[in-house]
């Protein structure tokens, strides 16, 4: 018992060494030579807990809570109408060859090239970064989608039928379930690209945001504020993607046991 | 031959894939019935159609000619309401990703009884109960296959296809699936038509043996099997009548080989070649 | 496949070869696709320099070709991409290399790199223009830091995915520990550096053009096109954002056919890494 708490308690240390090592480094030499666009760990903190966890009003009202909502929302419409469309796509065998380099094309295009065609349409505001976000992710969910639903088993789908299975069960019951892994795969991908549209839309357009703050600090000289921004991006890329992987765990748990029977 | 209690009648059936020069006849023409409560084997030549015959009656596919019906409707594109069927690939047909119990309920969605009742009956008729909270891909070979027999039973169909559902197991768990489907049969007196390359197994199962040819598929023979029941894994297949039976499937499958037969090439390939070659 | 397959692949009798079909097909999509937006964009309900037809569109990427602008900003775009992945993978190979080889660095160094990986690119884009000033480099920064992670990730699962049988084998035949390195470990990563690689080009030509736009100084297709869109007309963005389309479409395409040649051997084994 006290080998195992021993053990994990190593592990642990192991696993956090690093990351305490770097950031001691960083602040030493930081401290010592005072680089001018590097700012000490420690700086950063306090910038984070002055201005983004508190204060009036704190940044995770004005800067934080509008970034999230633009990516959370442009990834859920992106997710309902990747997963729609590649669905009808991907359960339309005929139509594949005609669908398929088109898709590949659009999935090809750079969302960031097409950005000023999305501020001139839809302004400035929230709506566009929404659209575009959805619009620049919706391709690899759509992808995974189409492959996924293409490979279910043919054996699933006729055992659907054989039973009588109506046409929505069999598509929540079997094609679904069964594209799942895939699906879940685009939506991953979706999402880290989710992120780097949202800084992109909000440094080039906006009056609030993470993106914005990070080039406001930036063109301010407010290093330690550019340092914040920067490392909030990666706290609520981590969270965003944790819990995804939480909802996939749940979801998917059939899949990596089944995967690892097979093996 | 065709009276009223016919569960399955097959009339003039034939199917060939692809087109008339370089596709495969696979079924030359077919006709036999299956009277209710019958347990009806199937033995031929791998290639000769066989899982093509049980797909054109699940309505999977239409066939080139001829007609199918089940329980006096004629199969026409839909699929029948009173058929199940168990396939052999049983880690394809279970859902990964739903659990034993859930598997078994799942064509039971539309039926008007109690559900849980009825998967429970189920389980329990294959001996599964204390395993409905697992997941298929957690049992072995075996359980996977009574897990998609219970699917079947739960169904409560007129007619129950299986097509080789044993084929990839281990001799003994086989011969235990082998006495499971003759309890099911004489327990829900469940109509059966099963599928096999293994003439033991086809004789030790059923009333009656239907053999067919090598492709182009015709009905070489009917077997009727006049084995006592209850069946016994040893006893019965040490019965002169049991020995008799299989030499004599044997003899119909073997002939389908010699060379001077114009009916086509040899049975089937070395890997589908049945236990008694 | 299927029935519109099988009667164009005859057509009056004559086999033609599937990848013309296939071709043939692929176009006709296109060509639908062109058409739909035709008759949006032929409706008006925005200004038309702000959503202009396809034929408007393609006619006018057909003459951005001739312009040697356009090509210079291609070519810093490609430029920028290229030198950027290619560090990369100087980089990540080798250290996801050192990392999955042993159990004990791989634990030391995976918070470190869970922790960076989600920081996206662009959020770095100030700080690359205050290091790197302007010019092409804060660019290959932007794509530097977005590849190095899925080839970095990639590596190491493909160095920790060994088959212990497969390694216990070559140790049964006398095998040093470099030369299990060299002539099992490594072959067996190889297919799985080539995803991350795949991976990482799928968004280097966007990251590399959003670089360009926010820290590029007026480089490469990002500041082509901030340019363009300045002049208070859409077609050049659109006609540019086809053609840089068709060479994204070309890498990939490519890209996946490496893979394809690369993996053929255990494609049902593997699964991606992430970005
Ligand atoms: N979808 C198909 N397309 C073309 N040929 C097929 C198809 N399905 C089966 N066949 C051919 O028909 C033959 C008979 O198949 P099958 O019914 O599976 O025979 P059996 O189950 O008796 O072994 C096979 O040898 C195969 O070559
Ligand atoms: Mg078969």
């Amino acid at each position: 018992m006290t080998h195992r708490v021993a053990g994990i308690a190593l592990r642990s240390l192991e696993s956090l060494i690093l990351v305490v090592v770097l950031v001691g480094l960083w602040q030493w030499y930081t401290a010592a030579h005072h680089p001018l666009y590097f700012t000490p760990p420690g700086d950063i903190w306090r910038t984070i807990r002055e201005h983004w966890l508190s204060g009036q009003p704190s940044k995770l009202r004005t800067a934080v809570e509008p970034s999230l909502r633009r990516v959370l929302l442009g990834w859920l419409i992106a997710a309902v109408v990747g997963v729609a469309v590649g669905v009808a796509i991907g359960a339309t065998r005929w139509l594949a060859p005609y669908v398929d380099p088109l898709v590949h094309f659009l999935r090809s295009l750079p969302p960031p090239a097409i950005l000023p065609v999305f501020l001139v349409l839809f302004g400035i505001g929230d709506r566009m970064k929404i659209i575009f976000i959805a619009f620049g992710i919706v391709w690899p969910i759509l992808l995974n989608t189409i492959r996924g639903v293409r490979s279910v088993p043919v054996l699933q789908l006729e055992t659907g039928r054989v039973f009588g299975v109506g046409p929505l069960r069999r598509l929540f019951q079997i094609v679904l379930p069964a594209a799942a892994p895939q699906i879940f795969a685009g939506l991953r991908i979706a999402l880290s690209l989710a992120l780097v549209l949202m800084v992109i839309s909000e440094m080039v357009a906006a009056s609030g945001g993470i993106g914005f703050e990070i080039l406001q600090g930036q063109a301010a000289f407010d290093f330690p504020g550019m340092w914040a921004g920067i490392v909030v991006v990666g706290v609520v890329g981590l969270l965003l993607n944790g819990v995804l992987s939480l909802v996939e765990g749940r979801v998917l748990g059939w899949h990596r046991g089944a995967r690892a029977a097979a093996q | 031959m065709r009276d009223e209690e016919s569960v399955l009648e097959v009339r003039g059936l034939g199917h060939r894939y692809g087109d008339a020069t370089s596709g495969h006849h696979a079924i030359g023409s077919l006709d036999f019935a299956v009277r209710s409560g019958e347990f009806v084997s199937i033995v031929g030549p791998s290639g000769s159609g066989k899982t093509t015959l049980l797909r054109i009656v699940t309505g999977l596919m239409r066939p080139g000619q001829g007609s199918v019906e089940v329980a006096g409707r004629p199969v026409s594109g839909g699929v029948p309401e009173d058929v199940a069927v168990v396939f052999q690939d049983y880690s394809r047909s279970l859902f990964a990703w739903m659990s034993v119990r859930r598997n078994v309920a799942f064509p039971l969605r539309n039926a008007r009884c109690s559900r849980d009742e009825r998967t429970a009956e189920s389980l329990a008729a294959v001996g599964l109960t204390d395993f409905a909270g697992r997941y298929p891909w957690q049992l072995s070979g075996g359980m996977q296959q009574r897990v998609a027999i219970a699917r079947a039973l739960a169904y409560r169909p007129k007619l129950l296809l299986m097509d080789e559902p044993f084929a990839s197991v281990d001799a003994q768990t086989r011969a235990d699936l082998e006495d499971l489907a003759l309890q099911v049969h004489e327990r829900f007196g469940t109509t059966i038509l099963f599928v096999t390359h293994d003439i033991d197994e086809s004789v030790y199962l059923s009333d009656r043996v239907l053999v067919l040819s090598s492709p182009p598929a015709r009905l070489l023979a009917d077997v009727q099997v006049d084995l006592p029941r209850p069946r016994d894994q040893l006893a019965t297949r040490q019965l002169p009548e049991f020995v008799r039976l299989r030499a004599e499937v044997a003899g119909l499958l073997l002939r389908q080989r010699d060379p001077r037969d114009e009916t086509g090439p040899a049975v089937g390939s070395a890997e589908e070649m049945p236990a008694w070659a | 496949m299927g029935v519109a397959a099988s009667r164009l692949g005859g057509l009056d009798g004559v086999r033609l070869a599937r990848p013309v079909v296939r071709t043939a097909q692929g176009l006709v999509g296109g060509i639908a696709f062109c058409a739909l937006w035709q008759l949006l964009a032929d409706r008006h309900f925005v200004l038309a320099v702000y959503f202009p037809t396809a034929t408007t569109t393609l006619r006018s990427s057909f003459f951005l070709l001739g312009h040697r602008d356009f090509w210079v900003a291609i070519r810093d775009t490609l430029h920028a991409m290229l030198e950027g992945l290619a560090i990369s993978i100087l980089i990540a190979v080798p250290a996801g290399v050192a990392v999955g080889r042993s159990d004990h660095v791989y634990r030391i160094t995976r918070t470190v790199i869970e922790l960076l990986r989600p920081i996206s690119a662009v959020a770095l884009a100030p700080l690359a223009i205050l290091v790197f000033k302007t010019g092409i480099k804060p660019t290959i920064f932007l794509v530097v830091w977005t590849s190095v992670w899925p080839i970095l990730v990639n590596t190491i699962y493909g160095m920790r995915d060994l088959d212990p049988v497969a390694y216990d084998t070559a140790r049964s035949f006398g095998f040093g520990r470099l030369a299990i390195l060299f002539r099992v470990a490594l072959p067996n990563a190889a297919s799985y550096v080539v995803t991350g690689v795949r991976i990482a080009i799928s968004i280097a030509l966007a990251v590399a053009i959003a670089g360009e736009i926010v820290a590029g100084g007026g480089q490469g297709i990002g500041g082509w096109i901030g340019k363009e869109s300045a002049s208070g007309s859409l077609v050049p963005v659109y006609a540019a954002a086809v053609i840089v389309g068709a060479i994204g479409y070309l890498i990939n395409r490519l890209l996946e056919l490496v893979e394809q040649r690369a993996l053929h051997w255990h494609e049902s084994l593997r699964t991606e890494h992430g970005r």
